[in-house]
């Protein structure tokens, strides 16, 4: 990753290696689709302010082609000032679609990382009066294990990612805080063995290197 | 007796001038491991999406391993039929004015092979793709040259196709928007050029590879216009829009005769295109217009990108409204084109190809190719600025 130039300070405060890739807020789109069949389950906003995003916001749009630009690179780009690019993104910032950088990582050669293990739970509930699932959800993607915490349709209610250095860490989160939590009926815990793809990343192989010629007609 | 085993080689081949490409290919190639960053490619530097290439596997897998007939499959010829009538306006029959061919390549020499007699006169507009004027000397037909010129954003012109009219010209070669120059044509411009080619009963092969990669506004293509489709042969394919090169897969379209005659060489001498490359391409265009924007999109991107530096560097550049190369003019720099680019590369390591590569007409200027990333593009860009300017 190159270091000049780089985006925010919380990008390299945290991490010093792997590729970055900026968490946008999945509601923040006007794709209403993809959230729109449990949209009352969600209680997710109806509208957006559409300005952000038709045209869509070109600074967010090349964070989201998943190419690790520079804000100078960014800038000749976009044809903007770097100044320009960083008012995008704190505007981003300010209105809670843009809410921070990760490095996308291949966890299983990243002993440092202090991840050895990562576990999808499904949970059903009782709803509460007057909260809905909301306070629930609310209260369990608090703790530190939870990385990701959704409303889902179907068979159950939570779907939950959860990681931890051992399984014996995340085994005792899942017995001791979740399924203790008051109105949790079930959990079903599902460790997860290997991954292939991360968050777009192909993690073993993907493309041969390039044989493109040089200079063609 | 000579043994020379050039005695063999036939008159016409042997007169055939080497690929000004084919020298600077040599020159970079001498360069391997140095850090060249090439805009000297002529293809996509996306590899081509999944989706294809799982179709391609999928139909081996199925044992999809034989010829098939000799226009293309049939499901792939009613695909297309499909395509060109929502992209381009022109309805042709599945059945028998469409021919699958090895890329637009081979639908080009098909062409000239099946409506060139010897001595026949071709037109083209130039600077030119490289492969124009060869495919007519091998036919033994005549090339007859129509310059473009970078005061007009190097789109052809009515008049300057009539200036270089002779009596006997019976073909004219299209390429919009153009390898190696980005130029188009305003559909004004289209007009006049399609009521020359009435007037002088020209049959036009119009090579639209590029079509799907306009950026500023619909392209049009000379077959939609009045009177037009029975005097064109619609030639497209998949190298460039599918990112596809590799595969070797286009077509031809036009007036049942003529593809017919067309089929009678392509029979003979390719029997088929190979049937992977076909089912490949049935699949890309029933599902993959969605890839293809995207690709535009970033194509789009990258030529403002290059454009913008192009002219702050100090080389003239029209911003060219298809294709996915810039042709900036260099003379600004007090060098030939030649010059420049053999200096870029030794002095910066930034492969661009001479403008004459394409036909004298290219004089003063280069081809810069921009499928290339972002991070390579900017770089490439603060080179040439180094190159230019002697800052930093
Ligand atoms: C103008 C033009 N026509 C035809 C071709 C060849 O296309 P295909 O790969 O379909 O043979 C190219 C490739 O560079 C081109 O630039």
């Amino acid at each position: 990753m190159s270091s000049e130039g780089v985006i925010g300070t919380d990008r390299l405060e945290l991490y010093e290696f792997g590729v970055s890739a900026p968490r946008i807020c999945a509601q923040g789109f006007a794709d209403g689709g993809r959230v729109g069949t449990s949209k009352n389950k969600c209680g997710f906003p109806g509208g957006f302010s559409a300005n952000l995003f038709s045209p869509m916001n070109p600074v967010l749009k090349l964070l989201l082609d998943g190419v690790s630009l520079s804000t100078a690179q960014i800038a000749q780009v976009a044809g903007m000032t770097e100044v320009e690019v960083q008012q995008h993104l704190e505007q981003l910032k300010k209105d809670k679609i843009f809410l921070g950088w990760r490095p996308v990582l291949d966890l299983s050669r990243e002993a440092a990382a202090g991840v050895a293990v990562r576990a999808v739970i499904e949970v059903k509930v009782t709803p509460e009066r007057g909260g809905g699932f909301n306070r629930f959800a609310e209260r369990i993607a608090r703790f530190d294990e939870v990385e990701s915490c959704y409303l889902m349709s179907g068979g159950y209610d939570l779907l939950i990612f959860v990681k931890g250095p051992s399984l014996q860490k995340v085994a005792a989160f899942v017995s001791e805080k979740l399924s203790t939590v008051e109105g949790v009926l079930s959990t079903s815990t599902h460790f997860m063995l290997r991954c292939y793809k991360e968050q777009g990343f192909l993690l073993d192989g993907g493309e041969a290197p390039t044989t493109r010629l040089n200079v063609a007609p | 007796m000579s043994t020379d085993p050039k005695r063999w080689v036939a008159g016409h081949v042997a007169a055939l001038p080497k690929s000004g490409i084919r020298d600077f290919f040599e020159l970079v190639a001498k360069m391997k491991g140095q850090d060249v960053i090439s805009l000297g490619v002529g293809e996509p530097d996306f590899v081509t999406p999944w989706h294809i290439r799982e179709a391609a596997i999928y139909a081996l897998e199925r044992g999809k391993t034989y010829y098939t007939s000799n226009l293309g499959m049939i499901e792939l010829r009613k695909a297309i039929a499909g395509y060109v009538e929502e992209h381009f306006s022109v309805g042709y029959r599945p059945e028998d004015q469409i021919i699958v061919t090895v890329g637009v390549s081979e639908a080009l020499d098909l062409a000239c092979r099946a409506f060139c007699n010897i001595g026949d006169k071709v037109m083209f507009h130039q600077p030119c793709y490289v492969s124009y004027h060869p495919s007519i000397s091998l036919v033994h037909g005549t090339g007859v040259a129509v310059p473009t010129y970078a005061k007009d954003n190097f789109a052809l012109t009515a008049e300057a196709l009539r200036a270089a009219w002779t009596p006997g010209c019976k073909i004219l070669m299209l390429n919009l928007p153009c390898n190696p120059t980005g130029g188009t044509c305003s559909v004004e411009q289209l007009e006049k050029i399609a009521a020359f080619c009435r007037e002088k009963d020209l049959l036009v092969l119009s090579d639209e590879i590029y079509s799907e990669l306009s950026f500023d506004g619909p392209h049009t293509s000379i077959a939609s216009l009045p009177g037009m489709a029975e005097r064109t042969i619609f030639l497209h394919g998949f190298s460039k829009a599918f990112a596809m090169t590799g595969w070797r897969i286009g077509y031809a379209c036009g007036p049942a005769p003529l593809i017919d005659a067309m089929m009678k060489v392509h029979q003979y001498t390719m029997l088929c295109a190979s049937i992977i490359a076909q089912e490949a391409a049935l699949e890309a265009l029933t599902r993959g217009w969605d890839s293809v924007l995207k690709m535009r999109e970033q194509y789009h991107r990258r030529r403002d990108l290059v454009v913008r530096r192009f002219n702050e560097i100090g080389l003239k550049c029209h911003s060219p409204r298809g294709s996915f190369y810039a042709f900036p003019d260099v003379t600004p720099t007090g060098r030939t084109e030649q010059d420049f680019a053999v200096g870029l590369l030794q002095e910066q390591k930034v492969a661009v190809v001479p403008g004459t590569a394409f036909g004298e007409n290219g004089t003063g200027h280069v081809r810069a190719c921009f499928a290339t990333s972002y991070e390579q593009l900017i770089d490439a860009c603060d080179r040439m600025d180094r190159f230019v300017n002697g800052r930093k």
